[in-house]
């Protein structure tokens, strides 16, 4: 007999008005699509469909053990409201749409930290996606716009002349001098944004975005509609 | 199939060496031909701890220029006949270590052993680099603490990046072994828990040790805690023994002694 232990990602959803629920999924597919979905509600042959159709993971009203904090961010971002994504952000969903459709990613990192990509091109380079943790001591350096969906470790550093966009737990450093970085709180790390330190006090909601108002920086909220 | 299972933990301190023996004298007392080597040269201790300390005539150096044969320099344990021992050099540098020759070192000892395990040495320079360059499999060895975890992470990071295996397409696998755990702090929260440190690294848990006073005296005596039925920390290497050969065994996660009656009726009233 073998018997293998996962860390997985689950996402709790209650299931009440089916239309809703379905437009929700079909907006947040891609981020969605590497969670195992926790449905409370009653089944409905339409949702059934679509969650088969597009191979979602998913268990009806199944109790699970008690949740930790990392997932509670993305409730979150889906209950508040109004204001719209940077461009870069929007793009940054597409790409990892369609990076999920296709095979394999060809994304990759430089592991040990010696070397480090160098990006010559005149124009912004595509945005760049790492889908794995960023180890302590991993470097991602790029020239355009970075993409991270793992969680950041400490001791781990990510430098962009683009946006950076992390949507797991951040504790190594992270410096853009890009349109935005969009942030969940930082406990450990620093974050530089063109330059200057941001404080870790002032990153006080569930996802922050971080750009220019003028010349002065300000963080606001990631809310709702962005994500439809 | 025999495995290279290499030992890593980034840090220093933290239980890496005292891991090797109790893990590999485990894996000897299931019917396994298992032997241990210790990669840290220069810094020989695993023979202490196993207590084969005069048992030391040639070193694994030797064996790889050809000084020495194989047969002339491995140990067999006292513990368990099942248990062999290639001890580091002493005297010589970590910079005498040359790829090719340890591949062939390996080999050979693939040949004569199921398990091999490499005690790496501290830190993540070269002498680290060579222990898991030919590593079919990692136990990663931390403290429930964070500078501990930070640095195993960097360790993982190479790893992941340098070994043969992982430069060939494959993976390495990974186990870790959360050492020293003092339930009571877990309990008042200060200390990380098991799944705060599974959460950072993200790599199967293979066992946790509780801290244990017993395993430091075990050692100095030569005479691995795992012998000891007695003792929690043996108990657990016992269960990660049998884990790494394949055994189903349950995940105990140390808890807070229970106390006696008095104790209980002091919570009560005190």
């Amino acid at each position: 007999m073998q018997c293998r232990q996962y860390n997985v990602k689950v996402f709790e959803i209650g299931l009440e008005d089916p239309r809703s629920f379905l437009n929700f999924l079909e907006a947040n597919r891609a981020l969605l699509a590497h969670h195992l979905l926790s449905i409370r509600g009653e089944e409905d042959p339409e949702v059934l469909e679509y969650l088969e159709e597009h191979g979602f993971h998913y268990l009806f009203n199944t109790p699970l053990p008690p949740a930790r904090r990392g997932v509670e961010k993305f409730r979150m971002l889906v209950r508040e409201e109004e204001s719209s994504l940077p461009r870069e952000v929007r793009e940054a969903l597409e790409r990892l749409k369609e990076l999920q459709e296709a095979e394999e990613p060809e994304i990759e990192i430089e592991g040990g930290g010696e070397e480090r990509e160098e990006d010559t091109e005149e124009r912004e380079p595509p945005l760049k996606i790492v889908r794995h943790p960023l180890r302590s001591g991993q470097v991602v350096e790029y020239g355009g716009s970075v993409l991270l969906t793992e969680r950041i470790n400490s001791g781990a550093k990510v430098a962009a002349l683009g946006s950076i966009i992390a949507l797991g737990v951040v504790e190594g450093d992270l410096s853009s001098s890009g349109e935005c970085v969009i942030v969940p709180p930082m406990s450990r790390g620093t974050l530089l944004f063109h330059g200057t330190k941001v404080e870790p006090e002032l990153l006080k909601y569930p996802l922050n975005k971080i750009s220019f108002a003028g010349e002065a920086i300000q963080i606001q909220p990631i809310k709702k509609k962005e994500f439809h | 199939m025999s495995k290279v299972i290499a030992v890593i933990s980034g840090k220093g301190g933290v239980g890496k060496t005292t891991t090797t023996a109790n893990v590999g004298l485990g894996i000897a007392m299931n019917r396994r031909q298992c032997v241990v080597v210790d990669f840290d040269i220069g810094q020989r201790n695993l023979d202490m701890i196993l207590g084969l300390e005069n048992r030391v005539v040639y070193d694994m150096v030797q064996v790889m220029d050809g000084e020495a044969k194989l047969e002339q320099a491995l140990i067999r344990s006292k513990a368990h006949s099942n248990l062999h021992f290639l001890p580091a050099s002493q005297t010589k540098d970590k910079s005498v270590l040359d790829s090719e020759k340890i591949r062939q070192l390996l080999d050979d000892l693939r040949q004569r052993f199921e398990y091999v395990i490499l005690d790496a040495p501290a830190g993540i320079e070269s002498g680290f680099e060579h222990t898991i360059e030919f590593a079919d499999e990692a136990i990663i060895v931390v403290n429930p603490e964070v500078s501990s975890i930070r640095d195993s992470d960097r360790a993982i990071g190479i790893l992941d990046s340098k070994s043969r295996k992982v430069l060939e397409g494959g993976e390495v696998k990974k186990h870790l072994i959360i050492n020293r755990i003092d339930p009571e702090m877990v309990e008042r929260g200060e200390m990380l828990s098991h799944t705060d440190i599974l959460e950072i690294l993200s790599i199967d848990l293979l066992g946790m040790v509780p801290e244990d006073r017993n395993v430091i005296d075990a050692s100095n005596q030569g005479h691995p805690i795992i012998l000891d039925e007695q003792s929690e920390a043996g108990q657990a290497y016992r269960r990660i023994a049998k884990r790494l050969c394949g055994e189903q065994t349950p995940l105990v996660v140390p808890q807070v002694r229970k106390k006696g009656l008095v104790g209980k009726l002091k919570g009560l009233f005190g």
